[in-house]
């Protein structure tokens, strides 16, 4: 309740912030305009938050949304609360497989193909990463391979989009830091029914989520067929980060520290944990995306890395708490 | 009668070990079967065989009349709980919580939802964890989290229960009232195969036991039976002694020095 009616606000403020000043009457005008109550004269308003903000707050939101889920499923089944979208490198690994999509679009083709190939290539390094953990016992290391590979991707990301130098893919900060300011109804459109398919496919496995926190031998013996829902899982958790990075990039820390912070708020039940992460990670990537616009206005910051000046510390503190209890 | 667990010359081996060598084995609802034997001689690898974990290189396992390799998940699920060594790993949810994952394979029964908590809270009751029903279990001592684990399997209500080292994190005042929880579950009808490392434990609380040495049964019987000085000396590489044990009708194993082996 809280976290809609806080959903509900950041979106409003998102609506009014930006280079444009847009006061709460034009977001009424807009709104009447658009729902055929007023026939008021069209104002410059109209077209800016129809056209730019409306889909930028709404991308935020699935991305926001889509990361936080994405990142509670992913600390479930791994048992591993660092385990992140991320770091364990499937967003690196998507933002690949989108600009492999853009590469085989043809010029002036529909985005859908971009979201496929993110999503294709996010559930690809999701099971890697499966087969990984099953041959390492040290968390720690499970987490240094994921950021390994994740840079790997990286670099072949980065050597594709500086040596093809196409005005077509987004720049390489857009991979690295993410970024909502190319948000229009048509990558919109393609990227929405990708997150949200993946959002319904880890949302029904929330219950398998909580057993699997017995451990995978005993929710084995519960009855539980664990290497195919945690399958299923993982390709839910690519899909989902899959769409999130066509629409948004590579934006970190969401998943990391939404489900970190909501977990101590609501408890570890993922049935109540994947809605809450879902919208509590809609209201952080609104949020930092209004500071994104506003802070350096009118130069804007990739939404990616105001959430990493704002998640690290959050990580840091979390890991040094983890090794005092240890000790 | 079906036996509830029945093994027919099972044998697993992994690459060029033997690690269960044709072992045979049966227990009848009611029974408590204890596994020992020192450590590596099968006894964890016996019973996940017997659990449907792993399928045996040669031979059968049955629980009720369903040959354990070829059963589905869920129906293993209703016919054995498995505890392991560890109790249940380390996880942030409730008592409560981990113990009601025990009715999961229950979960399509006709059954009210009360019913359901009943059971649960139950179990908590008989292995003396009502109290701490609300506590995290990564809060928990190691052998109140080996107490939840009890009561999840005892919640999942299936005619078997396959328990690997029930006691081992367990005070004596709770080992004595864990093994007395599985008499009164015995008497309900459930079978019981419990690997025991404390051979006195094994000696006052089961009704048969089956003796592992390097992968084969060393013997098979009642503790009278199969607890003798000689055999266990043997087995375990260490000179042991058997008394009658003062109040109760059971042997009662004791170590000895290698000199006064022959005393």
């Amino acid at each position: 309740m809280i976290l809609s009616g806080a959903l509900l606000l950041t979106v409003i403020v998102g609506l009014l912030s930006g280079a444009v000043a847009v006061s709460p009457a034009d977001l009424f005008h807009m709104l009447g305009r658009r729902l055929g109550v007023t026939d008021d004269p069209e104002r410059l308003t109209d077209s800016v938050l129809w056209a730019i903000r409306l889909p930028r707050v709404l991308a935020g939101a699935i991305v926001g949304g889509g990361l936080g889920a994405a990142g509670a499923a992913l600390q479930g089944t791994f048992r591993n609360h660092m385990a992140d979208p991320h770091l364990v490198g499937i967003s690196p690994a998507a933002g690949l497989g989108a600009v492999v999509g853009i590469a085989v679009t043809p010029v002036g083709g529909p985005p859908v193909i971009m979201m496929v190939g993110a999503a294709v290539a996010g559930a690809g390094a999701a099971l890697i990463m499966r087969r990984i953990a099953g041959r390492v016992v040290e968390s720690n290391q499970f987490i240094l391979i994921g950021l390994a590979l994740g840079l790997g991707m990286l670099a072949w990301l980065g050597a594709i989009v500086l040596a093809w130098d196409s005005p077509r893919v987004p720049t390489f900060t857009f991979w690295v830091f993410g970024g909502l300011a190319g948000s229009t109804w048509s990558t919109l459109g393609a990227g929405t029914p990708v997150v949200i398919a993946g959002l319904a496919i880890i949302a029904a496995s929330a219950r398998s989520l909580d057993l699997l926190a017995l451990g995978e031998t005993e929710a084995r013996h519960l009855g539980v067929d664990v290497d195919r829902v945690i399958t299923v899982i993982l390709i839910g958790v690519g899909v989902v980060v899959g769409g999130a990075v066509g629409l948004g990039g590579a934006i970190g820390f969401v998943g990391l520290i939404v489900p970190l912070l909501l977990r101590r708020w609501i408890g570890p039940g993922h049935r109540w944990l994947i809605p809450v992460a879902t919208l509590g990670g809609a209201v952080m990537v609104v949020a930092v995306d209004v500071l994104a616009r506003t802070v350096a206005s009118p130069v804007e910051i990739p939404v990616g890395l105001l959430t990493a000046i704002l998640g690290a510390p959050v990580f840091i503190w979390f890991l040094l708490r983890v090794g005092r209890r240890r000790s | 009668m079906t036996p509830a667990v029945r093994a027919e010359e099972v044998t697993y081996r992994r690459g060029q070990a033997t690690l269960v060598d044709r072992v045979s084995l049966m227990a009848e609802p009611g029974d408590i079967l204890g596994i020992v034997g020192p450590n590596g001689s099968g006894k964890t690898t016996l019973l996940r065989i017997l659990a449907g974990d792993l399928i045996p290189s040669a031979g059968h396992a049955w629980i009720q009349r369903v040959d354990t390799s070829h059963a589905t998940l869920q129906r293993l699920a209703e016919l054995r709980a498995y505890l392991g060594p560890d109790g249940v790993a380390i996880n942030p949810f409730s008592v409560r919580d981990v113990v009601t994952m025990g009715r999961h394979p229950h979960r399509r029964a006709m059954m009210e939802v009360g019913e359901h908590e009943a059971i649960v809270e139950s179990a908590m009751e008989r292995t003396d964890v009502i109290h701490l029903a609300n506590r995290e279990m990564d809060s928990l001592s190691t052998g109140e989290q080996q107490r939840a684990g009890l009561a999840r399997v005892i919640a999942q209500e299936t005619p078997v229960l396959l328990l690997d080292e029930p006691t081992s994190a367990l005070d004596i005042g709770h080992q004595e009232m864990v093994m007395s929880v599985l008499r009164s579950l015995a008497r309900g009808g459930t079978a019981i195969v419990a690997i025991l490392h404390d051979l006195n434990l094994a000696a006052a609380h089961t009704d048969r036991l089956i003796l592992l040495d390097q992968g084969a049964a060393a013997a098979v019987g009642t503790p009278a039976e199969v607890l003798t000085g000689e055999r266990l000396s043997a087995v375990y590489r260490q000179p042991m002694q058997i008394m009658p044990h003062p109040h109760r009708n059971c042997p009662l194993v004791l170590t000895v020095d290698s000199d006064d082996h022959t005393a």
